[in-house]
Protein backbone atom coordinates (compact mmCIF):
# COMPACT_ATOMS: atom_id res chain seq x y z
CA UNK A 1 0.00 0.00 0.00
CA UNK A 2 2.40 2.45 1.21
CA UNK A 3 4.35 2.76 -2.66
CA UNK A 4 1.61 2.46 -4.24
CA UNK A 5 0.07 5.41 -2.35
CA UNK A 6 3.61 7.39 -2.43
CA UNK A 7 3.89 7.37 -6.24
CA UNK A 8 0.18 8.15 -6.51
CA UNK A 9 0.95 11.81 -4.44
CA UNK A 10 4.26 11.91 -6.12
CA UNK A 11 2.31 11.76 -9.65
CA UNK A 12 -0.24 13.65 -8.53
CA UNK A 13 1.84 16.61 -7.01
CA UNK A 14 3.65 16.59 -9.86
CA UNK A 15 0.99 17.32 -12.23
CA UNK A 16 -0.26 20.23 -9.47
CA UNK A 17 3.63 21.45 -9.48
CA UNK A 18 2.91 21.95 -13.04
CA UNK A 19 0.15 24.55 -12.63
CA UNK A 20 2.15 26.68 -10.05
CA UNK A 21 5.46 26.53 -11.61
CA UNK A 22 5.97 27.74 -15.00
CA UNK A 23 9.79 26.81 -15.53
CA UNK A 24 8.88 23.02 -13.78
CA UNK A 25 6.03 23.00 -16.64
CA UNK A 26 8.80 24.31 -19.52
CA UNK A 27 10.93 21.11 -18.81
CA UNK A 28 7.99 18.47 -19.88
CA UNK A 29 7.67 20.52 -23.44
CA UNK A 30 8.75 18.00 -26.00
CA UNK A 31 8.47 14.71 -23.57
CA UNK A 32 6.78 11.81 -25.41
CA UNK A 33 7.58 9.00 -22.97
CA UNK A 34 6.05 5.77 -20.85
CA UNK A 35 7.56 4.66 -18.09
CA UNK A 36 7.34 1.11 -16.51
CA UNK A 37 8.38 0.74 -12.96
CA UNK A 38 8.42 -2.97 -11.64
CA UNK A 39 9.32 -3.66 -7.99
CA UNK A 40 10.21 -7.74 -7.69
CA UNK A 41 9.41 -9.89 -6.84
CA UNK A 42 6.07 -8.54 -5.22
CA UNK A 43 5.19 -5.05 -6.82
CA UNK A 44 3.07 -2.95 -7.72
CA UNK A 45 4.31 -2.50 -11.09
CA UNK A 46 3.23 0.87 -12.28
CA UNK A 47 3.51 3.18 -15.17
CA UNK A 48 3.74 6.79 -16.45
CA UNK A 49 2.90 8.80 -19.39
CA UNK A 50 4.17 11.92 -19.96
CA UNK A 51 2.71 13.48 -23.06
CA UNK A 52 1.94 17.31 -23.97
CA UNK A 53 3.24 18.35 -20.91
CA UNK A 54 0.45 16.08 -19.17
CA UNK A 55 1.49 13.52 -16.51
CA UNK A 56 -0.89 10.17 -16.40
CA UNK A 57 0.08 7.41 -13.91
CA UNK A 58 -1.27 4.27 -13.25
CA UNK A 59 -1.37 2.36 -10.01
CA UNK A 60 -0.90 -1.74 -10.10
CA UNK A 61 -0.89 -2.01 -14.32
CA UNK A 62 2.21 -2.87 -16.66
CA UNK A 63 2.43 -1.12 -20.17
CA UNK A 64 3.12 -3.25 -23.80
CA UNK A 65 5.74 -0.61 -24.89
CA UNK A 66 7.41 1.30 -22.48
CA UNK A 67 9.61 3.33 -23.54
CA UNK A 68 11.39 2.60 -20.47
CA UNK A 69 11.63 -0.51 -17.80
CA UNK A 70 12.87 0.66 -14.37
CA UNK A 71 13.03 -2.35 -11.95
CA UNK A 72 13.73 -2.08 -8.57
CA UNK A 73 15.49 -4.55 -6.28
CA UNK A 74 12.81 -4.71 -3.49
CA UNK A 75 10.22 -2.63 -1.73
CA UNK A 76 12.31 -0.77 0.86
CA UNK A 77 14.62 0.28 -2.05
CA UNK A 78 11.49 1.50 -4.17
CA UNK A 79 10.34 3.46 -0.87
CA UNK A 80 14.16 4.97 -0.40
CA UNK A 81 14.25 5.87 -3.90
CA UNK A 82 10.53 7.00 -4.30
CA UNK A 83 10.79 9.19 -1.08
CA UNK A 84 13.97 11.17 -2.07
CA UNK A 85 15.95 9.49 -0.20
CA UNK A 86 18.29 8.15 -2.72
CA UNK A 87 17.61 9.79 -5.82
CA UNK A 88 16.40 7.87 -8.81
CA UNK A 89 19.39 9.38 -11.30
CA UNK A 90 21.85 7.94 -8.35
CA UNK A 91 20.19 4.71 -8.67
CA UNK A 92 20.25 4.14 -11.95
CA UNK A 93 23.95 5.33 -12.64
CA UNK A 94 25.09 2.95 -10.01
CA UNK A 95 22.98 0.39 -11.44
CA UNK A 96 20.79 -0.72 -8.71
CA UNK A 97 17.48 0.03 -10.29
CA UNK A 98 17.98 -1.64 -14.04
CA UNK A 99 16.80 -0.25 -16.78
CA UNK A 100 15.86 -1.60 -20.08
CA UNK A 101 15.58 1.27 -22.90
CA UNK A 102 18.39 3.98 -23.46
CA UNK A 103 19.93 5.13 -19.72
CA UNK A 104 20.67 8.12 -20.52
CA UNK A 105 17.29 9.45 -22.16
CA UNK A 106 15.67 8.32 -19.23
CA UNK A 107 18.09 10.25 -16.84
CA UNK A 108 16.94 13.12 -18.87
CA UNK A 109 13.40 12.70 -17.45
CA UNK A 110 14.07 12.07 -13.92
CA UNK A 111 13.68 15.53 -13.43
CA UNK A 112 10.04 15.03 -13.05
CA UNK A 113 10.49 13.01 -9.37
CA UNK A 114 13.93 15.12 -8.32
CA UNK A 115 12.59 18.18 -8.73
CA UNK A 116 9.54 17.58 -5.98
CA UNK A 117 12.35 16.74 -3.39
CA UNK A 118 13.41 19.98 -2.44
CA UNK A 119 9.21 20.68 -2.13
CA UNK A 120 7.98 16.99 -0.37
CA UNK A 121 11.59 15.95 1.01
CA UNK A 122 10.45 17.11 4.22
CA UNK A 123 7.15 15.42 4.76
CA UNK A 124 8.80 11.91 3.56
CA UNK A 125 11.93 12.12 5.50
CA UNK A 126 14.60 13.16 3.10
CA UNK A 127 15.28 16.55 4.20
CA UNK B 1 0.83 30.09 1.55
CA UNK B 2 3.83 29.13 -1.04
CA UNK B 3 4.85 26.70 -3.52
CA UNK B 4 5.59 24.06 -1.04
CA UNK B 5 3.08 24.63 1.72
CA UNK B 6 0.63 24.29 -1.40
CA UNK B 7 2.67 21.13 -2.75
CA UNK B 8 3.10 19.48 0.93
CA UNK B 9 -0.93 20.50 1.74
CA UNK B 10 -1.76 18.97 -0.88
CA UNK B 11 0.11 15.59 -0.76
CA UNK B 12 -1.44 15.18 2.87
CA UNK B 13 -4.91 15.34 1.52
CA UNK B 14 -3.86 12.66 -1.26
CA UNK B 15 -2.44 10.79 1.23
CA UNK B 16 -5.70 10.79 3.36
CA UNK B 17 -8.21 10.72 1.00
CA UNK B 18 -6.05 7.96 -1.58
CA UNK B 19 -5.43 6.15 2.29
CA UNK B 20 -9.09 5.85 3.54
CA UNK B 21 -9.91 4.51 0.10
CA UNK B 22 -6.97 1.45 -0.05
CA UNK B 23 -7.40 0.72 4.11
CA UNK B 24 -11.77 0.74 3.43
CA UNK B 25 -10.88 -2.07 1.25
CA UNK B 26 -8.40 -3.98 2.53
CA UNK B 27 -8.48 -3.50 6.11
CA UNK B 28 -10.40 -6.21 7.89
CA UNK B 29 -10.54 -4.23 11.23
CA UNK B 30 -11.44 -1.15 9.75
CA UNK B 31 -13.97 -2.75 7.92
CA UNK B 32 -15.35 -4.29 10.40
CA UNK B 33 -15.49 -0.99 12.98
CA UNK B 34 -16.62 1.05 10.10
CA UNK B 35 -19.34 -0.98 8.05
CA UNK B 36 -21.94 1.48 8.66
CA UNK B 37 -20.31 4.38 8.06
CA UNK B 38 -22.16 6.64 5.52
CA UNK B 39 -20.93 10.51 5.40
CA UNK B 40 -18.99 13.14 3.70
CA UNK B 41 -15.48 14.36 5.41
CA UNK B 42 -14.10 17.74 3.79
CA UNK B 43 -10.85 19.59 5.08
CA UNK B 44 -9.85 22.85 4.34
CA UNK B 45 -6.66 24.06 4.79
CA UNK B 46 -5.56 27.93 4.63
CA UNK B 47 -8.39 28.07 2.19
CA UNK B 48 -6.45 27.00 -0.72
CA UNK B 49 -6.43 23.52 -0.59
CA UNK B 50 -9.57 21.36 -0.07
CA UNK B 51 -10.39 18.11 -0.62
CA UNK B 52 -13.31 15.86 0.94
CA UNK B 53 -13.88 11.97 1.22
CA UNK B 54 -17.19 10.30 0.94
CA UNK B 55 -17.77 7.07 3.19
CA UNK B 56 -20.39 5.14 1.54
CA UNK B 57 -20.98 1.64 3.87
CA UNK B 58 -17.38 2.29 5.34
CA UNK B 59 -16.13 2.57 1.78
CA UNK B 60 -14.60 5.44 0.78
CA UNK B 61 -13.53 7.60 -2.26
CA UNK B 62 -11.86 10.68 -2.27
CA UNK B 63 -11.84 13.99 -4.47
CA UNK B 64 -8.83 15.86 -4.82
CA UNK B 65 -9.07 19.76 -5.37
CA UNK B 66 -12.83 20.02 -4.69
CA UNK B 67 -15.14 21.41 -2.04
CA UNK B 68 -18.50 19.32 -1.51
CA UNK B 69 -21.86 21.59 -1.79
CA UNK B 70 -23.32 19.79 1.18
CA UNK B 71 -20.52 17.46 3.15
CA UNK B 72 -21.41 16.23 6.55
CA UNK B 73 -18.36 17.79 8.26
CA UNK B 74 -15.75 20.57 7.34
CA UNK B 75 -12.41 20.43 9.05
CA UNK B 76 -11.07 23.80 8.16
CA UNK B 77 -7.37 24.46 9.64
CA UNK B 78 -5.90 28.64 8.75
CA UNK B 79 -2.44 27.49 9.61
CA UNK B 80 -0.39 25.04 7.62
CA UNK B 81 1.96 24.16 10.06
CA UNK B 82 -0.82 23.40 12.56
CA UNK B 83 -2.32 21.26 9.52
CA UNK B 84 0.59 19.16 8.81
CA UNK B 85 0.88 18.15 12.73
CA UNK B 86 -3.03 17.56 12.88
CA UNK B 87 -2.76 15.24 8.85
CA UNK B 88 0.50 13.42 9.87
CA UNK B 89 -0.80 12.39 13.63
CA UNK B 90 1.47 14.89 15.61
CA UNK B 91 -1.10 16.51 16.86
CA UNK B 92 -4.74 14.80 18.22
CA UNK B 93 -7.39 16.17 16.55
CA UNK B 94 -9.40 17.02 19.69
CA UNK B 95 -6.53 19.02 21.14
CA UNK B 96 -6.40 20.44 17.90
CA UNK B 97 -10.02 21.59 17.75
CA UNK B 98 -10.08 22.35 21.87
CA UNK B 99 -7.10 24.48 21.33
CA UNK B 100 -9.30 26.65 18.23
CA UNK B 101 -6.56 25.53 15.81
CA UNK B 102 -9.11 22.88 14.11
CA UNK B 103 -12.33 24.53 12.99
CA UNK B 104 -15.21 21.62 12.81
CA UNK B 105 -18.41 22.70 10.79
CA UNK B 106 -21.42 20.42 10.60
CA UNK B 107 -21.73 17.38 12.34
CA UNK B 108 -19.34 17.14 15.32
CA UNK B 109 -20.06 13.62 15.87
CA UNK B 110 -18.81 13.20 12.48
CA UNK B 111 -15.92 14.88 13.02
CA UNK B 112 -15.34 12.91 15.96
CA UNK B 113 -15.75 9.80 14.02
CA UNK B 114 -12.72 11.33 11.89
CA UNK B 115 -10.19 10.89 14.79
CA UNK B 116 -10.86 6.94 15.29
CA UNK B 117 -10.61 7.15 11.20
CA UNK B 118 -7.05 8.90 11.39
CA UNK B 119 -5.56 6.24 13.72
CA UNK B 120 -6.26 3.48 10.82
CA UNK B 121 -4.62 5.97 8.87
CA UNK B 122 -1.60 7.18 11.11
CA UNK B 123 -0.50 3.67 11.10
CA UNK B 124 -1.14 2.64 7.66
CA UNK B 125 1.53 5.98 6.50
CA UNK B 126 3.70 6.11 9.16
CA UNK B 127 6.58 4.75 7.00
CA UNK B 128 5.48 6.98 4.46
CA UNK B 129 5.42 10.92 6.47
CA UNK B 130 8.02 11.96 8.67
Amino acid sequence: MELTLLLGALHYCASELMKIDAAYKQKFKGIDAILQWKSVPDGPNTYTIIKDSKIEFKADAIHKTPTFMMVGKNLEQALTIFKGQYLISNAIKKGDVAVTGDKEKLLLLTFYLEDLVPYLGELTGSA
Amino acid sequence: MDKKEILQAKALCYFVGKGLEIISRTNEDFQEQFEELDGIFQWVICEEVSAYMVATKGKFESFMDATHDAPTVTFAVADFQKAKEILTGKVDGTSAYMGGDLNIMGDIQMGMKFSQLSEFLVNALSDLVA
